[in-house]
């Protein structure tokens, strides 16, 4: 019991910072491959391909991680079975580590905007 | 006369039997002599894990003092080129891998404990282990100097510079060797750290009670678990590449030098942090202590600890900037790169608030922490100007660059160890160092170290380039380095006084230090004896010695958990993760010669093998197994004692399996790392088809029948289900059927992992003619490398199954087994899934 409230716990709790480093992993991995493989010249809905990708990888990243931010503020966030002591820091941890990732996954996403994808 | 303490709501009842207290100290009796050499209890092996990460800093030191000594004039000659090149390269490695990370973990050996009140940590041998596999590695890299046999291709070790090709002899090969297997050390270290923070923790300390220092020790842990396996995976890949000629990372046979980078730097980068956290953790706490106030922001700091973590592995291509990569995938890697300094930032303002806030005691560390303030800011600015990616170019490779990592290393953990040395030295052996020595020590380091490091960023904007041994006479740099020179002197020579002060102590000339000296708030500064404290206190507070005065008293007598050895054994409370409830009692192994022997055998193992003796090195390289299994036999004890009680009304019992089990955690972290390299592994075969896909079949007539994959994965799915059914047999005591089962499961695995190198042979991919052969041999190596050491571990399971050590009531060593296998089978699955379905479906 207390294992399974501890995994589902600490992953809640680390959860926006994992989705900010799936989505840096997938912009990177995305960009890296289609500059590899000369594919930056299709387009997809009249735009380069790269950047549609990584808008959209970006969006679903914001989409994400403001979920947790608002599980964090309207109690829904891990750590319900635990005390009071320890629930109310796991809320303001997740709902921090939400709000600091939601900010670098905008950083990270938004050169896509300003910068050519492969030179 | 002090007033007789009110008992009634703490967990024992005071006054304590007095035998109580002889057999606490009976069980944790501390070796003697040559005795030490066996001892696992981490207040002496803390200590002596300290002591040789400060003397390889000094022997680091000073080859920065005869390479500085080189570079004084120009066209000096000191050193030969070849000389200075083995020297600047075991200067980087010695400072990052055989002192900086080293010492951090080892004071993380001394002070967790103590802090979290528990016993020991719940591997001390583990811990010993990875001190004297340290201890016998690092001097024996340091030794090649002596031989001028020792690497010189920087402390990065960039092939194909350090290819065959270029690097010919043994020089790279006691890098790879030698710091790769120190790495391991590193790891079983961080295994260690992770499991005794989750698991060894008072009643009462819940999740949002960890002290920071913890936290910080917690997120570099866990850093290590998924950044070491890239740099290890990297090395065996180099080392590979040199002895079988397999073309990893040369690019006419579809290799690439830029994979090297790549593992390397997701490691390198990470690794700033592992070694900059636990400093700032430190500083965490010793903030508070010199304030006399808590921590300003402490959740936000935790949070910010975290983030540091995440953030920092994203950050591995700015140290690339200059290789060609695509301009807007350095922009995520620059923009990753000015995200992280964020919550540093954050910690920084934490620091300050809570100094301005305080009332501040002036002590050496005091003096130390504003120095690494100064130091460390100076740094990470500079550290935002070489993350803009056109400075990068302009500034990159130059002494420039010298001068910043310096600064963010040296100022960002030199100088804060430099302060939790003074500041914890009294909880050693109850002395204080020299407050006047000490202050001398801090200002000739500080000087020094700006006069030395700060014209470096002069030096390197006029163009002088890193890692040149010497330099013409008329390009403007002679007074400019020979001021770096003459302050790197004034540095060592603080250093040198704090090391002078350090042994008028250990000669008793020390001051005897009263409890507490600084007033501080958390645990570690209750007295200590080699069994911890007394009793185990009940924690209600970040700051539990502020909020109780009493506390320290109440867990003297004895009147919290534990408060004696009640199987007469060494044992500390196991804590549940989130809340710190009780659970059960675990004992702890005590002193042996099994590790001390593995250590040394497994560095004899790889030293052999740096110096090309492969046959020779089987020899300690068995005996290292053989102290292994030596070592782990007499674990895993089962309930040999009825439940105890510790206090509090918590009965627990001794022994608790399943996943419960701290051992069982053990594992599942070491297969953390595992999954990690493996997806290391997975990385080079995707990004080699990246880069040289002409190496890749077209089509499938050179790939093996798919008929060849299900028939693989089938082996090992049954494999799978066979320990499952093995399992099961453990649960009903039938051994027989247990025995059969595994027997029968480690055969089908080395038919599964023995099937896919044969019918590559069979299909004739030859390993050595392009990276792409090189990489589907890797793999396939790597499944047998699993199945070879599941072999030794079902050859142990089995002795423990006929000896009568393993059956339904006692079985965390099956378990731990089960899990390894498993993810044997799993990995197996997926590694063959990539290699065959992969070239099928790549456009």
């Amino acid at each position: 019991m207390e294992r399974t409230a501890f995994t589902a716990t600490f992953t809640g709790m680390m959860s926006a910072f994992l989705i900010w480093a799936v989505h840096f992993a997938a912009i990177y991995g995305i960009n890296g491959l289609i500059c590899a493989r000369e594919w930056d010249g299709a387009d997809l809905y009249g735009h380069p391909v790269a950047v549609v990708l990584i808008l959209g990888a970006t969006a679903v990243a914001l989409l994400l991680a403001a979920g947790v931010l608002a599980a964090a503020l309207w109690g829904a966030a891990p750590g319900r079975r635990t005390s009071e002591d320890p629930r109310r820091f796991i809320r303001l941890f997740t709902g921090l580590a939400a709000a600091g990732s939601l900010v670098a996954i905008l950083w990270n996403g938004l050169p896509a905007l300003q910068v050519p994808a492969c030179g | 006369m002090t007033p007789p303490l009110d008992d009634a709501a703490l967990p024992n009842r005071l006054p304590r039997p007095k035998e109580e207290l002889e057999a606490l100290k009976r069980a944790w009796k501390p070796t003697s002599g040559l005795g030490l050499l066996k001892e696992v209890n981490n207040n002496i092996i803390g200590v002596m894990y300290i002591a040789t990460a400060l003397l390889f800093f000094v022997i680091s030191g000073t080859l920065a003092l005869v390479m500085r000594t080189q570079l004084a004039v120009p066209e000096n000659d000191v050193l030969g080129h070849s000389l200075y090149n083995q020297f600047f390269t075991v200067h980087g490695t010695g400072m990052m891998f055989l002192f900086a990370v080293p010492i951090v973990e080892a004071i993380g050996v001394f002070l967790l404990p103590s802090m979290l009140a528990a016993r020991d940590l719940p591997f001390p041998r583990l811990s010993a282990f990875a001190f004297w596999a340290y201890l016998f590695g690092g001097l024996a890299f340091f030794c090649s100097l002596i031989f001028e046999v020792a690497p010189d291709g920087g402390w990065f070790m960039y092939p194909p510079l350090t290819s065959m090709k270029f690097s010919p002899g043994i020089n790279a090969d006691f890098w790879l060797l030698g710091i790769g297997f120190i790495e391991i050390s590193a790891i079983a270290g961080a295994i260690e750290i992770i499991v005794g923070i989750l698991r060894t923790r008072p009643p009462g300390m819940t999740l949002d009670k960890i002290p920071v220092y913890c936290w910080s020790m917690l997120v570099m842990a866990g850093m290590i678990v998924f950044a070491f396996p890239a740099v290890i995976i990297a090395t065996a890949l180099l080392e590979i590449e040199r002895a079988f000629d397999w073309p990893f990372f040369i690019a006419e046979r579809g290799g690439d030098p830029l994979l090297w980078q790549h593992l390397f730097w997701f490691f390198g980068h990470p690794e700033v942090y592992i070694i900059f956290l636990p400093a700032a953790g430190l500083v965490s706490m010793m903030v508070p202590a010199l304030a006399q106030r808590p921590l300003v922001g402490h959740d936000w700091v935790v949070v910010a600890l975290v983030g540091t973590g995440f953030f920092s592995f994203g950050l591995w291509v700015h140290h690339m900037f200059a290789t060609g990569i695509p301009p807007l995938s350095l922009s995520f890697f620059s923009a990753a790169s000015m995200a992280v300094s964020v919550p540093a930032g954050i910690q920084v303002f934490a620091w300050i608030a809570t100094l301005g806030k305080g009332r501040l005691q002036w002590t050496v560390a005091t003096w130390f922490l504003l120095g690494f303030l100064f130091i460390f800011v100076a740094g990470g600015l500079t550290g935002v100007m070489v993350a803009v990616i056109p400075f990068d170019w302009q500034a990159h490779d130059s002494y420039f660059v010298v001068a910043h990592l310096h600064y963010v290393l040296i100022g960002g953990m030199v100088f804060p160890v430099f302060a939790g040395l003074y500041h914890w030295w009294p909880t050693m052996k109850g002395t204080m160092l020299s407050e006047r020595l000490g202050r001398w020590a801090f200002w000739m380091m500080f000087i020094g170290f700006n006069v030395a490091f700060f014209p470096m960023h002069v030096s390197g904007l006029m163009g002088m380039p890193r890692r040149v041994y010497t330099y013409p006479g008329d390009l403007g740099w002679n007074v400019l380095n020979m001021v770096s020179t003459v302050g790197a002197f004034v540095m060592a020579f603080g250093v040198l006084l704090v090391l002078i002060d350090m042994a008028r102590d250990a000669f008793g000339r020390g001051r005897p230090a009263p409890e507490n000296p600084w007033k501080a708030g958390t645990l570690e500064w209750i007295p200590n004896d080699d069994y911890a404290t007394r009793s185990i206190p009940h924690v209600r507070s970040l700051y539990p010695l502020w909020d109780n005065p009493n506390l320290s008293r109440e867990v003297q007598e004895g009147a919290h958990y534990l408060p004696g050895a009640p199987t007469r054994r060494r044992e500390t409370i196991v804590t549940s993760p989130i809340e710190a409830r009780p659970q059960y009692l675990m004992p702890m192994p005590g002193p042996h010669w099994s590790h001390f022997l593995a250590g040394l055998f497994t560095a004899a193992h790889f030293i052999c093998l740096a110096v090309q003796l492969y046959w020779v090195s089987l020899v300690p390289g068995v005996l290292a197994i053989a102290s292994v299994f030596w070592w782990v036999w007499s674990l895993d004890k089962g309930a040999d004692h009825p439940p105890q009680d510790v206090g509090g009304g918590w009965r627990v019992p001794v022994y608790l399996q399943g996943s419960e089990n701290h051992s069982w955690w053990g594992t599942a972290v070491l297969l953390l790392v595992d999954g990690t390299a493996f997806a290391c592994l997975c990385f080079t075969y995707v990004f080699l088809w990246t880069v040289s896909p002409d190496v890749w079949p077209v089509g499938t007539d050179s790939l093996p029948g798919l008929g060849w994959l299900f028939g693989e994965v089938a082996l090992w799915i049954v494999a799978a289900g066979a320990m499952l059914l093995a399992s099961r047999a453990v649960a009903g005591n039938r051994s027989w059927a247990m025995r059969g089962l595994l027997l029968a499961g480690v055969l089908l695995m080395l038919a599964a992992a023995v099937a896919e190198p044969y019918n590559r042979i069979a299909s004739g991919l030859v390993a050595s003619e392009s990276a792409y052969g090189a990489i589907v041999y890797m793999l396939a190596s790597w499944q047998v490398f699993h199945v070879v050491i599941l072999v030794l571990m079902t050859g142990f399971t089995l002795a423990r199954s006929f000896a009568g050590r393993l059956h339904a009531r006692r079985r965390v060593t099956f378990d731990n087994v089960m899990l390894v296998w498993l993810y044997t089978c799993g990995q197996g699955i997926v590694s063959l899934l990539l290699v065959h379905l992969f070239p099928r479906l790549a456009v």
